[in-house]
């Protein structure tokens, strides 16, 4: 059976309809918890998801997941505490539109992003499924390494004012990722013999310290200076002449999410931050950046959405869960004793164009349930300091503590929010180190067992088609930069000479 | 579609065993402690993050328990971290009343052999064995070897050269790469990923020359699809599903290695309850087991 001989009709069965539409509500709602990101929420519905017949249930999954991508930038818009680690890009403009006033108007624009990044991802997965998974097999530990590097400039983009305090954050950020077993030689390393470590700190222990909790800090401090919550504009609607400025931002962030989905491993988080990268890039505004650019949100919104049809792909098509919550999915699957692998499309075609089309649906659905929910979130912001500090303090320990019932994590948090709050105060970039930390380990696993498959040979890097590729990507992003710096400081010394003579001719 | 029913069922009947087992354990008490057993909900601790095949299999034996016993309550708790490590030392120190039961697998006993953990494996009563798979050596269907003893033959003539994916550095297809080397008298490089699907990943592209993995089951689609080959079986007999694949023990090696799954308890649990488990499991493994020859 092929894409066009499949029945659409059997995705309108009510039981898929509602569905679709209780995971895209669920998710939203759940995910819209700072630190309850989509594994939680998909966790969650994993048991209900095994009373459904295999469709439905993998759709209900498909729809918590897609739409808690979106349901994370609420609180990362309307708190600055991103509500999973695929929003902290969402923050560096969401939160600052959010507090010129217009929080609904910023939501708006990570909705319409979000959906069009899912419905990008989609089409990625139903077109080009095949041939991007034969594509995807031939890349291996020197292009993810390389892929990371990559990732890592990003710190150049997302530092506006202080590029060498971001750079320390990023180098403080790939250390702390040291913390944990040497993935290659097993050995614990700065743990301190703490069992909790050996895996590392968690994602969500660090994010929630850095943001929520160092939030709540700064607002107990700065206590009844916020600006007047009259001047709010609740209203999420976008007009169609100011969302067109975001068309870039957004192409570029889904067909960037798309790609960096297929990487196994890599997942939404990175995605968001190459979706950033890229519409800083390409907008004709890069100065807005960073105090509250649409683009910015559409960049790192649609792109996160968008690697979550990249990330299904090679879940269907090999058999490999493209990130951590692609691989509860998998255990939807696994449960009614379907094994995805290559040989799914021809053994359970319905199921398989019926999750290939029905992905489309989720991201339709999520369009409207975010319609319907985004004016109640948008109204937060309304609320006086008083109830909203021990609010989210609330919320934020349960949800550090929601993501593995450990309460050593939520001494984590805590000691990382106090760190985070001077590192803030100090000037240090917060989303450069999150984005080092998440990179860590895709980058220094990957560049040791390339050099292990090669013998310790570096060649292997510039000896690969697709590596070599990267490589000059790398070298000329670097050099442009460089070049670019150069002839800014040259043209301020200039400028500086100048208005140096002027003023001794003035004086004269 | 039918292979994929074949193998649905062949799940299927693995996990009914044990899982009739267990409810054996409740259904036949009848003295002591174990007589009331079970009088709360039993929370079975998975060391594993959602949706992986431990806690798919977890999940399963719960359903199918709480479906054929009625007096039997599971809550699936996922206590990921640390290679299971966290799971496992909740697991240790919880109450030994039969309320708390853990799946576990072999790492209960590497776990404290390399790291500094509140228990060992002796802090656990063994219930029940799932499921045991020997390991299996895979390699590229594009490698310059299709049997063991070309891949013997090239590993001698390029010493260190030959790749092999494992899933994790402190694992159990880890000792098996590094054992067969040892055995065979070859060097080899053992490359440890994230899991066991990344590495058969990378061998299916041709990054790596081949890998270890820890049973039939998690390599069969990568097989049936014709981009891996198995060529041998780390046991002294040969698999069902491989027959043409020869084992460890016919090369003359003695490297034997298996992947398993199995409930304990932890220390101390009433030992009563324990050997009625297993009485009854045994009982009812090998009814199951007569009526059923080719589940076993």
């Amino acid at each position: 059976m092929g894409l066009t001989e499949f029945d659409v009709s059997v995705l309108f069965d009510p039981l898929n309809i509602v569905a679709i539409l209780v995971g895209s509500l669920a998710g939203m709602f759940f995910g819209a918890i700072p630190g309850v990101g989509a594994m939680v929420v998909l966790v969650l519905f994993l048991p209900i998801s095994f009373l459904l017949p295999p469709l439905p249930a993998v759709l209900l999954l498909l729809a918590v997941y897609q739409s808690s991508e979106y349901g994370g930038s609420i609180s990362s818009i309307i708190l600055g505490i991103p509500g999973s680690p695929s929003n902290v890009a969402t923050i560096l403009d969401g939160h600052p539109m959010a507090q010129s006033g217009m929080p609904g108007k910023a939501l708006g624009y990570s909705l319409w992003a979000s959906t069009i990044g899912g419905l990008v991802g989609g089409l990625a997965l139903l077109f080009l499924a095949v041939p991007i998974a034969a594509f995807a097999m031939t890349l291996s530990y020197p292009e993810y390494f390389l892929l990371g590097m990559l990732g890592i400039l990003a710190v150049a983009v997302i530092s506006s004012h202080d590029l060498i305090r971001s750079i320390i954050s990023a180098i403080l950020g790939l250390m702390v990722g040291t913390v944990g077993m040497d993935l290659i030689t097993g050995d614990p390393r700065f743990t301190g013999g703490q069992m909790e470590l050996y895996s590392g700190f968690t994602l969500v222990a660090i994010i929630l310290g850095m943001f929520a909790f160092s939030e709540v800090i700064t607002m107990i401090r700065d206590k009844g200076s916020q600006p007047a919550p009259d001047t709010l504009t609740v209203k999420t609607k976008v007009p169609f002449a100011e969302l067109r400025t975001t068309a870039k931002a957004t192409t570029g962030g889904s067909v960037i999410g798309s790609l960096i989905g297929i990487f196994p491993g890599t997942g939404s988080g990175t995605a968001s931050w190459f979706g950033y990268s890229l519409a800083k890039k390409l907008s004709r505004n890069p100065d807005r950046f960073g105090k509250g650019s649409p683009e910015g949100i559409a960049g790192a919104e649609s792109a996160n959405n968008s690697s979550v049809g990249g990330s299904l792909l090679p879940l269907l098509t090999l058999g490999v869960p493209g990130s951590p919550a692609i691989a509860i999915v998998m255990g939807a699957f696994l449960m009614h004793g379907i094994v995805p692998g290559p040989n799914i499309f021809a053994e359970e075609p319905t199921l398989t164009y019926g999750i290939l089309f029905g992905f489309l649906l989720t991201s339709v659905a999520m369009f409207f349930s975010g319609k319907l929910v985004t004016p109640i979130f948008s109204r937060v912001l309304k609320f006086p300091s008083e109830m909203l500090i021990p609010a989210v303090l609330l919320i934020s320990i349960v949800g550090v503590y929601a993501a593995n019932t450990s309460s050593f994590e939520l001494w984590v948090a805590l000691t990382v929010g106090v760190i985070a709050y001077f590192m803030r105060n100090l000037g240090f970039s917060l989303p450069a180190f999150v984005l080092a930390f998440v990179l860590s380990g895709i980058i220094e696993e990957n560049f040791r067992r390339a050099l292990l498959v090669s013998g310790g040979d570096l060649t292997i890097f510039v000896t690969r088609p697709f590596s070599l590729v990267l490589v000059l990507i790398i070298v000329g992003l670097v050099s442009l930069g460089i070049w670019g710096k150069a002839r800014g400081t040259r043209r301020e010394k200039i400028l500086a000479e100048v208005q140096g003579t002027d003023e001794q001719k003035s004086k004269a | 579609m039918k292979k994929t029913h074949s193998r649905t069922t062949l799940i299927t009947g693995l996990l009914a065993l044990p899982a009739l087992a267990l409810t054996a354990c409740g259904g036949q008490a009848d003295g002591g402690d174990a007589e009331s057993f079970p009088d709360e909900t039993i929370t079975f601790i998975t060391a594993f993050a959602a949706g992986g095949a431990n806690d798919s299999l977890a999940r399963m034996l719960a359903e199918h328990t709480e479906t054929v016993a009625e007096d039997y309550d599971f809550v699936i708790e996922n206590i990921d971290g640390s290679s299971g490590s966290v799971g496992q030392a909740e697991g240790a120190q919880a109450d030994p009343d039969g309320h708390t039961l853990l799946l576990v697998t072999p790492s209960i006993i590497t776990n404290p052999m390399f790291n500094n953990v509140p228990y060992t494996h002796e802090s656990f009563e063994p219930v029940i064995l799932i499921n045991s798979e020997p390991h299996v050596l895979l390699v590229n269907a594009d490698a310059p070897f299709d049997d063991f003893a070309s891949f013997v033959e090239h590993a001698e003539e390029n010493p260190g050269r030959v790749s092999i994916g494992v899933s994790g550095a402190e694992t159990t297809t880890a000792f098996t790469s590094r054992d067969l080397a040892t055995a065979a008298g070859i060097e080899t490089t053992t490359v440890p990923h994230d899991g066991m699907a990344d590495a058969l990943l990378q061998a299916q592209g041709g990054h790596i020359d081949g890998a270890v993995a820890g049973g039939l089951t998690e390599a069969q689609s990568a097989i049936d699809e014709g981009s891996l080959k198995p060529i041998l079986v780390f046991d002294d007999e040969r698999l069902e599903g491989l027959p043409d694949v020869p084992t460890a023990s016919e090369e003359g090696l003695d490297t034997m290695h298996s992947s398993w799954r199995g409930v304990a308890a932890p220390e101390g649990t009433d030992p009563e309850i324990i050997e009625l488990c297993t009485m009854s499991s045994r009982r009812r493994w090998r009814r199951r087991a007569t009526r059923r020859p080719h589940r076993t």
